[in-house]
């Protein structure tokens, strides 16, 4: 494979290409966190059209609780799956306190909703997915700050 | 096959390749046998090639597949067989030739019935209501 | 009057059985991400599902040989064994995503977790292909499964602004955030979904397993005629929910729960009760069709005995097949795999099989030795053709569509 020029100039890009690493910028890290937060505010949103059915009586405990339940481990994996994700700098610590702090509220609500419509409290779930309204436009502001 | 056509004195004349290849083969009650895999052919003395029987099952098919799949056929069938050969129905039972061949015997009777034997002795026989008639 | 009755039912178990859980995935999906821009793929894969499926109709009256019998007699082996191999491998995907679909369906229902369900739906899928007469069958699901007709019932009921609708369905435009390559992706999906491989297959097939002669081709023209794009009409009722349902607030349907959503905003309890039984009754009678079908397909390309018209003991490698198939799928989703996952592959692969599905229907239903006078008439030749290369389009560009958008993100 090719003369000494050759070796040498491919040597000088392998060491290059090793230096620069996973390129990964806060660009990169700022794309990640707003297409999590995009998921994010699309299941708080399922959730809410869930608590408003249970509001209005229309549907069983059964198909509530199975919702609630998809809802809540839908979002863990997204949770889990953004903060396996390591931040590059400091500038990228900050987002991911914030956006962290917005998963961390919903999952908690979503958890408890599951846990209050399991034991048939139905008409206690409005009251549980008050803050659901506010994380949902908090989660859609985060992303379309940082698309 | 050479460039000698001998005409018959009689009947239609087929092109083995268009006709009878990988046509299904029927009993006289319409029910399916198998498929004309590949032909037997014998070379007589005035040079023309006569068909002698139909071929059938992976042992017939594989060759005619070719490549690693026809290769895999052949042996899977040669290593569950023992090294039986291909199924054989001799020509002369051969009664007509339409968009299926037709066969005057009884799908019983004939002898390539090895994989379909199995399958029904030992799974299908054991599930009630395998011989119940269809609704 | 009897004929008439006869015509009347096959058209409603045709509508009823139009919808199984890829449609009913891929439809709802679009409609929450998109709207109605891509609400025009719909009609152009009812019109290709029609054309095809009169075809194969039609040679399983004229010849009494369903299609894919042909189709080695016409193409030769290897060819055939080709066409096998990708029809065989996306049926069987379809058969385990429709069983995940009948015990998602149930879950949603009892609230018992799907996966206890998966060997139970197996069982009874395998129980009914063993048991019930093939007209029985495909009655009894195909009208159960026209309860799907609540979809259209919620979206009336939801109120749309039609002009709107109407507006937005025929000037197709990409919503805020959306790319042209993932808007793509999800047009041959949905395309992949309403044009599926096995329709095809079970169609013809379906004609010899009732016995159709030449008398019945204007009884399996207007199932087609009729009955298909009604069913059309049914995908287009789920796409309108979703996207008057979870589109304007952003959200994305990824659950069988969230498809089965709108009809209970609609119409309460009564809506929910009768779509989770529609969306059962259509997935079951889809897993039905797509084991039968993967028997069908080996069998029929290795000449063995096939069918429910006779006893199982004479069509034993038949029914192996249709069980192991069965069983197989069974134990794909009791990987634990994530159903919805596996109903988006299965109707991508079955996009990118779809020219080895339909060329060769087209040389058959052109073969004057199988279809006397009846071969295809200019019509059905020159849409025949301007449809094989839509769905050559189509599935040449399913793969990279989908690596370059990762499966739609």
């Amino acid at each position: 494979m090719g003369t000494p020029l050759v070796k040498r100039l491919l040597a000088v890009l392998l060491l290059l290409a090793a230096c620069a690493g996973p390129s990964f910028s806060y660009r990169d890290y700022e794309r990640k966190a707003a297409h999590t937060a995009d998921e994010a505010a699309s299941v708080v949103g399922s959730a809410m059209l869930t608590v408003e059915l249970a509001n209005g009586r229309r549907a069983t405990r059964a198909y509530l609780s199975v919702l609630l339940g998809e809802a809540e481990s839908t979002l863990g994996a997204i949770q889990q799956t953004f903060e396996g994700v390591q931040p590059p700098d400091r500038h990228a610590d900050r987002l991911r306190a914030e956006l962290g702090e917005h998963l961390d509220g919903a999952a908690d609500v979503l958890a408890a909703l599951r846990i209050e419509v399991r034991r048939g409290h139905v008409d206690a779930l409005a009251g549980i997915a008050e803050p659901l309204g506010g994380l949902h436009d908090a989660l859609e502001k985060l992303a379309e700050e940082h698309r | 096959m050479s460039g000698v056509e001998p005409r018959p004195a009689e009947g239609r004349v087929y092109d083995a390749y268009l006709h009878l290849l990988d046509r299904q083969v029927v009993d006289p009650d319409g029910e399916l046998i198998c498929k004309v895999d590949d032909l037997e052919l014998e070379l007589a003395e005035d040079g023309a090639a006569y068909v002698r029987a139909i071929l059938t099952g992976p042992a017939a098919l594989g060759p005619r597949i070719g490549g690693a799949a026809g290769a895999l056929m052949t042996a899977v069938h040669a290593r569950l067989s023992g090294g039986a050969g291909p199924g054989r129905i001799p020509f002369h039972l051969v009664a007509d030739i339409g968009s299926a061949v037709t066969v005057s015997a009884r799908p019983a009777d004939l002898p390539i019935r090895g994989f379909e034997d199995w399958v029904r002795t030992t799974i299908i026989d054991a599930i009630p209501g395998a011989s119940d008639a269809p609704e | 009057m009897k004929r008439l009755l006869a015509v009347t039912l096959g058209i409603l178990t045709a509508i009823g059985g139009f919808v199984d859980i890829g449609d009913l995935v891929a439809n709802a999906l679009v409609g929450s991400r998109y709207g109605f821009a891509l609400a025009w793929v719909v009609p152009v894969g009812v019109v290709g599902i029609c054309l095809y499926a009169e075809m194969c109709g039609r040679v399983a009256a004229i010849s009494g040989r369903p299609v894919f019998d042909l189709i080695r007699e016409r193409l030769g082996p290897r060819l055939g064994l080709a066409n096998l191999a990708a029809s065989f491998l996306v049926t069987a995907l379809t058969l385990t995503a429709e069983i995940g679909g009948v015990a998602l369906a149930l879950e949603l229902a009892t609230s018992v977790n799907y996966l206890l369900w998966v060997p139970l739906v197996g069982f009874l899928v395998w129980l009914v292909i063993w048991r019930v007469g093939f007209a029985r069958m495909e009655q009894v699901f195909g009208l159960a499964g026209l309860l799907l007709i609540v979809f259209a019932v919620a979206l009336w009921k939801l109120g749309p602004d039609w002009g709107q609708v109407l507006h937005d369905a025929s000037h197709p435009a990409l919503p805020p955030g959306e790319g042209l390559p993932t808007y793509l992706y999800y047009a041959i999906a949905l395309f992949g979904a309403a044009m599926t491989p096995y329709e095809v297959f079970f169609f013809s097939s379906g004609g010899v397993e009732e016995h159709w002669t030449r008398r019945d081709v204007g009884v399996a023209r207007s199932n087609v005629f009729i009955g298909f794009p009604l069913g059309g009409v049914l995908s287009l009722a789920i796409m309108g929910c979703t996207a008057l349902v979870f589109f304007p607030l952003g959200v994305g349907v990824d659950t069988l729960g969230q498809v089965a959503m709108p009809p209970a905003v609609a119409l309460g309890k009564v809506g929910l009760a009768i779509v989770l039984v529609g969306i059962f009754a259509a997935t079951f009678g889809a897993a039905l069709e797509t084991g039968l079908s993967a028997g069908y397909t080996v069998a029929q390309y290795f000449g063995w005995q096939w069918g429910k018209f006779v006893r199982p003991l004479q069509a034993a490698r038949f029914h192996g097949v249709t069980l192991l198939t069965i069983v197989v799928g069974v134990m794909v989703m009791l990987t634990t795999v994530d159903p919805i996952k596996v109903t988006e592959y299965s109707i991508v692969f079955s996009a990118v099989a779809l020219p080895l599905t339909y060329l060769p229907i087209l040389i058959v239903a052109n073969d004057p030795e199988y279809m006397g006078e009846r071969v295809n008439g200019r019509i059905s030749n020159t849409l025949g053709t301007v449809y094989l290369v839509l769905v050559l389009a189509a599935s040449l560009a399913a793969i990279p569509l989908m690596i370059a958008t990762k499966a739609g993100q």
